[in-house]
């Protein structure tokens, strides 16, 4: 009988192995890929033991090292597209904490007309077909002339990141004790002044882990970069620019996908523990 | 009193900036539902209302079938396996044993990763003469497989990739729902002689279920709207293997700047999420009245 | 001594310009900014590398903005077409720019020409081909591109005529002659097959995208008699992809594809067909002329298989008279957006003046020159005819006699020709031909 127990937990064992395998190695393998010469990317069967290089990088971030091929000279400077990201991300989530704790903190506690259909109203945008809005808004932003800048770029990006917040903020306001806030009001304090004084740090581990997840959502964005910027699009559309080139230029495009995946893996290691309640807008506590 | 009053119903206001930020998609949105139904086409110097002919044409159009069929299929076939799978990596990883307690926090990696960069990563790995999943299959002897490359592959290598990515969010909600299953229940039911089978199938299952459908809501709808994924590896083809209405509106639109077109068809994949949604909610409730 | 030449050019230049009756002035726009947009391409790296020259000689600033070009076609259509004004100069071809000229979204350029304090006086528009000049002219009437016109849409910067081209090592080892006919072309595949299994026999564009039409399809169908549109009393009236000579070529070329190509055929565009001859993976290619000579250029790390590239002229319909090539304008245009036209204007004709169209030629990039006054010169003609090129030289005067743009004039190029790239992979994926080619026609037809 004990036999048999060990049997089925060596199983058990082997079968996570496999799984985690399976996640790992792809991601393993795109860092080996960002190591190789261009040459060893051809080799045929793949090598698993080499010589790294670091030119790839070099490649990628130094405007003065082309990937030369014949058919035309290829200059990088990935760090725009890097940056590009960062700020976007950052300032969606910044101004979607600005104005989506207030409106989370009213849907938690107030009680009004409608206050339900304006709640689903937001939780839709989570549905909401993002492509469907960007072909309009598209158009909208040529003729705002706000296409291609750091301002319309984080103003779209309020489709992901708002809803989130305002959700997420009356998931954990809902989760405080009132008391607290009465004996605030019946002191005569305003709604902002209880908002930022004193349910604000009650909130703060909280919302600390949803903006890292929300800014990761954002981060993960590509087709409103791809559409409505050129020189301000994100890291994940400067990725596919690299694919074009063919095989050759692999090794290169395998350094930015580990740039653009470092930064989430951090992310997650801050943040792990909202991550399930953030994904899910809170349906699952 | 009365100043407590008036400055509840004008805190209410506070939620005014983010709503207004909010409708201003929303009116974006019927914007687009309007271009639908005009001939706009980018270049064009005149746009003239055009009633239903842009539906009309895609309804004449084969194209717009095959698009609408091959939209369904990855939905479903994606998700449903998605769930299978995420209900047995869920199981897996509640066990006890040594090394799912290692393994947990790696679950969540494929899901943290930006999409783009997933389809990219596994577009090298397809590569058919250098990708390494043919070194691997040619390692237990398969001849070299055409993944993306080859018409009757492709589409079922986009799911590949896509289940790769997304079963661990099934995994993350059920093994949430799983850590709720009432632990005497299971005892009860173990001691009245109930096999393990029994206890899954019977105690575990139906509890589970509520989850696994609120994930699939989620993941029905997204799937409906997979963009980043198709153009990071196939871009649509070969052929017209994967032509999904998302790349199909992409290509109307962007490619043939026949923005009309473009929207009508993403109009009708609206549709369709909602109808895909509404369903798997359906489900949901019906799953939850069985629990409780 | 080099240096010293140049010097004494630009003095001449400045002097020209100094007194020349017109008050021509190379640095009226000294202090101004233009971006410049085109394709990853050798073309755009002859321009660049010379760009010091242009800041130099105008005092103008040049931010040239590079796309690979999956991403380039896209991107060009938005920015010109909905009036983004983001480019100031961008490189395109004939065709593009027909989609993009109706609706005035693009600078007329005569207006420029014709001014002589805007054109300098050695510019010599004449002096570049006829035959590419006036494919870049046209006029607009409400939504249509009129042929013929006054209009000029874009200058010419280089171009390219289809000719097969082959590795003579890999051919010559096994006494292989280049093939003449589709046919012949489809067979020699099948040989190189059995006697060289490590390599793909071609190498051959097939992207769902216009650009793997325009090259090796259109060149080969016209021999078969093949029309994308019938023309009636001036005007469209139908399309040609249907008809009885179409339905033989595709089965033919659908066969050829299955044959020779690579299995990434679905995926391949031109940058995947230079490299497969730099390579050594394929052994011909039905393509622009200058892939061949780009790879034969002796580079100082011996990576191009110099020498190895020979040329002929495209395959023909068996038993056709003549063969067919079809060319390939690259053209510098302006966005009718961009707010810089005045020294957007002086990089255009700084970029495709005679003294750039020959450097770009001698640095063995801009290949083929669009200046009579180039394949005039000398020095080009000495350059060309190096042994490493093979028969380069000929064979371009022997095609360019027959080389004509395939396609016709009209608003929604790229739409049907998008069609058409899609419907080749259906065909080689095994839907049958007639059955692909009605129903592309059908949706051809509805946009006419």
């Amino acid at each position: 009988m004990k036999f048999n127990f060990n049997l089925k937990n060596l199983f058990l064992n082997l079968l996570v192995l496999v799984a985690a395998i399976i996640i790992i190695f792809p991601i393993f393998w795109i860092f080996l890929m960002s190591l190789k010469s261009s040459a060893q990317v051809m080799e045929w069967p793949p090598v698993f033991i080499f010589e790294p290089t670091l030119d790839n990088y070099k490649v990628l971030f130094d405007i003065s090292v082309a990937g030369s091929s014949n058919y035309g000279t290829i200059r990088i400077n990935f760090l725009e597209p890097i940056l590009n990201s960062v700020i976007i991300s950052g300032g969606a989530v910044l101004v979607s904490l600005i104005i989506g704790i207030p409106a989370g903190y009213i849907l938690a506690r107030s009680n009004f007309k409608f206050k339900e259909d304006i709640g689903f109203f937001i939780l839709g945008f989570r549905f909401a077909p993002l492509i469907l809005v960007i072909i309009p808004m598209f158009y909208f932003f040529t003729k705002l002339g706000i296409k291609d800048t750091y301002f319309g770029m984080v103003w779209v990006y309020q489709v992901i990141t708002l809803p989130m917040i305002i959700w997420l903020t009356r998931v954990y306001v809902e989760d405080i004790p009132i008391e607290l806030e009465e004996a605030a009001f019946v002191d005569g304090a305003s709604v902002l002044h209880v908002i930022y004084k004193i349910i604000l740090p009650l909130l703060r581990p909280g919302l600390v882990g949803a903006s890292l997840l929300v800014f990761l959502l954002a981060w993960h964005n590509f087709a409103l970069g791809l559409l409505l910027a050129s020189k301000k699009a994100p890291v994940t559309v400067a990725l596919l620019k690299l694919l074009n080139p063919g095989i050759n230029f692999y090794p290169v495009m395998a350094c930015g996908l580990v740039i653009s995946m470092i930064v989430p893996i951090l992310l997650i290691f801050l943040g792990q523990k909202h991550f399930v309640k953030g994904l899910t807008f809170g349906a699952v506590k | 009193m009365i100043k407590q009053s008036e400055e509840n119903s004008l805190k209410n206001f506070l939620i005014l900036p983010s709503v207004l930020v909010l409708l201003c998609f929303l009116f974006v949105f019927f914007y687009g539902v309007y271009l639908s139904f005009t001939d706009l086409k980018l270049g064009k110097p005149t746009v003239n209302f055009a009633g239903l002919k842009n539906y009309i044409y895609l309804w004449k159009n084969p194209l717009f079938w095959k698009s609408t069929k091959l939209t369904v299929y990855f939905t479903l076939v994606a998700v449903i396996v998605q769930a299978f799978i995420g209900i047995l990596l869920a199981k897996l990883f509640s066990t006890k044993v040594f090394f799912a307690k290692i393994f947990r926090p790696i679950i969540l990696l494929p899901l943290v990763l930006p999409p783009m960069s997933v389809a990219l990563m596994w577009t090298t790995m397809m590569n058919p003469e250098r990708g390494v999943l043919n070194y691997f299959l040619s390692l237990i002897g398969i001849e070299p497989f055409m993944w993306i490359s080859e018409y009757s592959t492709a589409m079922l290598s986009v799911i590949f990739i896509d289940v790769w990515t997304y079963t661990p969010f099934f995994t993350l909600i059920i093994y949430a729902g799983l850590l709720g299953v009432n632990q005497e229940m299971k005892e009860a039911a173990q001691e009245a002689g109930a096999g393990a089978w029994i206890t899954f199938w019977k105690i575990e299952l139906p509890f589970m279920m509520p989850y696994v459908l609120i994930a699939a809501v989620f993941r029905v709808i997204e799937s409906f709207n997979q963009f980043d994924i198709f153009i990071g590896t196939t871009g649509g083809g070969p052929a017209k293997a994967t032509t999904v209405y998302s790349i199909y509106a992409y290509i109307q639109s962007f490619q043939n700047l026949n923005f009309g077109r473009g929207t009508a068809i993403l109009f009708v994949n609206w549709w369709l999420v909602l109808i895909g949604a509404l369903i798997t909610i359906k489900l949901y409730q019906m799953a939850r009245k069985r629990v409780s | 001594m080099k240096k010293i030449k140049i010097f004494f050019s630009a003095l001449l230049f400045s002097m020209i310009s100094t007194f020349a009756l017109a008050d021509f002035d190379w640095k009226k726009y000294a202090g101004e900014k233009i971006v410049f947009a085109y394709d990853i391409h050798p073309y755009v790296d002859a321009l660049v590398e010379k760009l010091p020259e242009f800041e130099a000689l105008t005092g103008i600033k040049v931010d040239a903005q590079i796309f690979p070009d999956d991403v380039y076609w896209n991107k060009l259509n938005l920015e010109i077409t909905t009036d983004s004004g983001a480019w100031d100069v961008a490189g395109t071809g004939v065709q593009p720019t027909w989609d993009t000229s109706v609706g005035n979204h693009n600078v007329d350029l005569s207006k420029f020409l014709n001014d002589p304090s805007m054109t300098n006086p050695d510019y010599d528009y004449n002096d570049i081909y006829p035959s590419l000049r006036s494919a870049m002219t046209w006029d607009v009437k409400g939504e249509e591109v009129v042929g013929n016109g006054k209009g000029v849409w874009g200058l010419p910067h280089s171009f390219e005529n289809m000719n097969l081209m082959y590795r003579n090592d890999i051919l010559g080892k096994h006494n292989i002659k280049p093939p003449k006919t589709l046919p012949e072309l489809t067979a020699t595949c099948k040989k190189l097959k059995q006697v060289e299994p490590g390599i793909t026999p071609m190498a051959l564009r097939g992207v769902n995208f216009w650009s793997s039409v325009h090259t090796a399809p259109a060149s080969i169908a016209k021999s078969y008699g093949v029309v994308d549109y019938v023309m009636k009393d001036g005007k469209i009236a139908d399309t040609g992809l249907d008809s009885k000579a179409s339905i033989k070529f595709h089965k033919d070329y659908v066969a050829m594809v299955k044959e020779c190509a690579a299995k990434s055929w679905p995926n391949d565009n031109w940058y995947q067909v230079v490299d497969a001859l730099t390579s050594g993976n394929a052994a011909m290619a039905v393509d622009a002329n200058m892939f061949g000579f780009w790879n034969n250029i002796k580079d100082p790390d011996g990576k191009n298989p110099s020498g190895k590239i020979s040329f002929a002229p495209p395959p023909t319909a068996p038993g056709a008279k003549n063969f067919e090539s079809n060319i390939w304008i690259w053209c510098i245009t302006m966005p009718s957006a961009s707010k810089k036209q005045g020294p957007a204007w002086y990089f255009m004709q700084w970029a495709t003046s005679k003294k750039m169209v020959l450097d770009g030629a001698m640095m063995g990039k801009m290949v083929n020159p669009i200046r009579k006054s180039t394949w005039d010169s000398a020095d080009w003609k000495k350059y060309a005819n190096q042994p490493e090129f093979n028969n380069y030289y000929d064979t371009f005067m022997e095609v360019q006699d027959r080389a004509e743009l395939f396609f016709t004039p009209r608003y929604g190029f790229g739409e049907a020709m998008n069609a058409w790239s899609v419907a080749m992979q259906e065909m080689v994926n095994g839907r049958p031909v007639e059955e692909t080619l009605k129903e592309l026609a059908g949706s051809i037809r509805a946009g006419i």
